[in-house]
């Protein structure tokens, strides 16, 4: 019922979050929308791209405010929605309410940190606890999760993805063979597509991170040739000035989370596709502190007892 | 046991196994030594000078420091580390193994090839240019290592001067290297984690705190004076970081206003540190172990009060009667 879905956008856009029994709801749309979707969901222009989140419900009020709030504007957003910022549950929750909403008019593909195993580690899972009391919502966040597209493609010619490219994908078509209902895979082509790097190598290099790899411009520009697109955007990595070409513009990091950690003094950014796919690169600062609220005040973690 | 360190825990299942092994135990035992050796010392400190092993050490760190002074940061427009800290990083990686060699005695050259996997990962990745509580980890276990070869020695009056003198310095180069190169927080919890980039010297801070008739809540009163890491890390904070401090420090400012006491604090940092550190796939997967960390599972539950090989035959440790050394044969 949209009126509900209305009041419940509002309330999240306060950043109030919703009850237990609303996310239930919510959730379980959410997963019949996105299951008709494509692993690599096509979206036509003019869109407006943004990168990671992370949290940072307050400085994604001000990403609306620069970019135009949905669906007066259409958005994709390219995962790490939650951890490390103090209001994951609101974020990822809002843009899922969005996302309801206004099918046509947002798209949200998986992160890395869209996964069981990352959430237990950086802090949607202890965001969960102690804003519900259990981990129900977790859950059933982890379950739409599972559902996310692994990309997107703007008008054929702009790749949307979270990390980066695979070796074992040289092209975008192959991606849409992959089963990706399930929790992010260790290594494969899955995983590769949400955690790899673009780096400043010939070829394929070992990830860093453990997971996925480093890839160079030869690769890119290989993959931009092969694929027939213009540009990959991808999120992932910081970025001081709030988004990164490289290779000669075949690719962009967008980052969307400013002053990340409160200590990195970086701008964000999103960026703009017109109906031309003329590109406009929008950047953004931190929320001022006058418009957050008190965050909840919390006991100290059981180790201390 | 001459195995070169390298890594061993790919899988979440991986833990477990870990956590019961010689080197995870003797790891714990060491920390355990080190912070009740500083408990109840705080700074300025007035204490019996540095061996020889910590002054080489101390050597060795200003050494790198230096190297700061000869890569200055690289003016090109970059993502956001800066790519200077790779060159440094490249310094250090082909220097570890001479710089090791000038500072242990001949005898102990057998063992550079296992504690250069140490030194060389505990300044941040220099391919992410970053930093992060597996870097921290990586010195701590440089400095067990050490001790582990009898290089340094597991006697209340060293375990001070390890704290207080080169840990210390070694905060100092981070931080340093951090500003510099403008690395990374890595792995960062965020808002739910201790800190972005350091750990330890909160678990040493709240050891050196113990007993102290200083508030839990002053940690809420800066300027903190430097008396003892806990308050420096905070500081540290202040400087770095914008906002204010019960939203970017949450946990921090919860211990600050929840706990009663520093004992409280200490014990609480340890466990903390065991499941939020050492126990979690992303931060030691990255972690070289084995060599002269056992990777084998200790026969006698690889905690304290086992007999772990790291403690000295004369049983001088406070309260501990675990041992810390390594099998020669």
């Amino acid at each position: 019922m949209p009126s509900d879905l209305d009041a419940q956008i509002e309330q999240l856009a306060r950043c109030e979050y919703i009850s237990e029994e609303q996310v239930k709801r919510l959730c379980l749309k959410a997963r019949e929308i996105l299951i008709e979707e494509s692993n690599v969901q096509v979206v036509d222009a003019p869109v407006t791209i943004c990168g990671d989140i992370h949290g940072q419900f307050y400085d994604m009020m001000e990403l609306f405010k620069v970019g135009g709030t949905c669906p007066e504007t259409n958005y994709i957003f390219m995962g790490d929605f939650v951890d490390r910022g103090f209001y994951s549950v609101e974020t990822f929750l809002l843009l899922l309410a969005l996302k309801v909403r206004y099918p046509d008019r947002i798209t949200l593909i998986r992160g890395n940190h869209e996964s069981r195993q990352i959430t237990q580690v950086y802090g949607f899972y202890d965001e969960c606890q102690r804003k519900y009391g259990s981990s129900n919502v977790w859950r059933w966040c982890c379950e739409v999760f599972d559902y996310l597209a692994l990309g997107a493609i703007v008008d054929g010619r702009v790749f949307c993805v979270h990390g980066g490219l695979s070796p074992a994908l040289e092209y975008i078509d192959t991606i849409r063979a992959i089963d990706r209902k399930q929790e992010v895979p260790h290594d494969g082509a899955m995983c590769d597509l949400l955690w790899s790097d673009p780096d400043d190598i010939m070829g394929w290099g070992l990830s860093p991170r453990g997971a996925g790899y480093l890839f160079g411009g030869d690769i890119t520009k290989r993959f931009v040739h092969d694929n027939a697109i213009e540009l990959i955007a991808r999120a992932h990595q910081l970025a001081m000035e709030g988004y990164k070409l490289m290779f000669d513009q075949t690719i962009v990091t967008v980052w969307s989370a400013p002053n990340y950690c409160y200590r990195c003094g970086n701008v964000a950014s999103i960026l703009e596709l017109d109906e031309h796919l003329g590109q406009e690169y929008k950047v953004f600062q931190h929320a001022p502190p006058d418009v957050r609220s008190v965050p909840l005040r919390r006991p100290p973690a059981d180790y201390f007892l | 046991m001459d195995t070169i360190p390298s890594q061993r825990i790919r899988f979440d299942d991986d833990i477990h196994l870990w956590k019961r092994t010689r080197g995870y135990g003797d790891l714990m035992l060491f920390l355990r030594r080190l912070s009740e050796a500083v408990t109840g010392v705080m700074l300025p400190w007035d204490g019996p000078g540095p061996s020889e092993g910590v002054h080489a050490i101390l050597i060795l760190l200003d050494e790198l420091d230096g190297w700061i002074n000869d890569i200055p940061p690289q003016p090109t427009p970059q993502r956001f580390g800066n790519l200077a800290f790779r060159a440094w990083g490249k310094r250090l990686e082909e220097k570890a193994h001479s710089l090791l060699n000038a500072m242990l005695p001949v005898p102990l050259h057998r063992y550079v090839p296992l504690l250069t996997p140490y030194l060389t990962t505990a300044f941040g990745s220099f391919v992410r240019m970053d930093y992060g509580t597996g870097h921290e980890t990586s010195f701590a276990l440089f400095l067990l290592c050490l001790t582990l070869i009898r290089f340094l020695h597991p006697e209340p009056a060293e375990e001070q001067h390890l704290v207080l003198t080169v840990f210390l310095r070694y905060l100092r180069l981070c931080w340093r290297l951090q500003d510099v190169y403008r690395l990374e927080p890595a792995g960062s919890h965020g808002v739910w984690g201790l800190d972005d980039s350091h750990f330890l010297p909160f678990v040493f801070g709240s050891a050196q705190l113990k007993g102290s008739n200083v508030s839990v809540d002053a940690v809420l009163r800066p300027p903190l004076p430097p008396t003892n890491l806990y308050f420096m890390s905070i500081m540290r904070i202040h400087q770095v970081k914008f906002g204010p401090f019960h939203e970017h420090s949450s946990q921090l400012y919860a211990i600050a206003t929840g706990v009663p006491n520093w004992g409280k604090v200490n014990s609480g940092l340890f466990k903390m540190y065991e499941a939020e550190v050492l126990g979690k796939r992303v931060v030691v997967q990255h972690i070289p172990l084995g060599g002269l960390l056992e990777w084998n599972t200790s026969t006698h539950g690889g905690t304290i009060g086992g007999t772990s090989k790291l403690l000295p035959t004369d049983g001088g440790a406070k309260g501990n009667s675990a041992q810390l050394a390594i099998n020669t044969e």
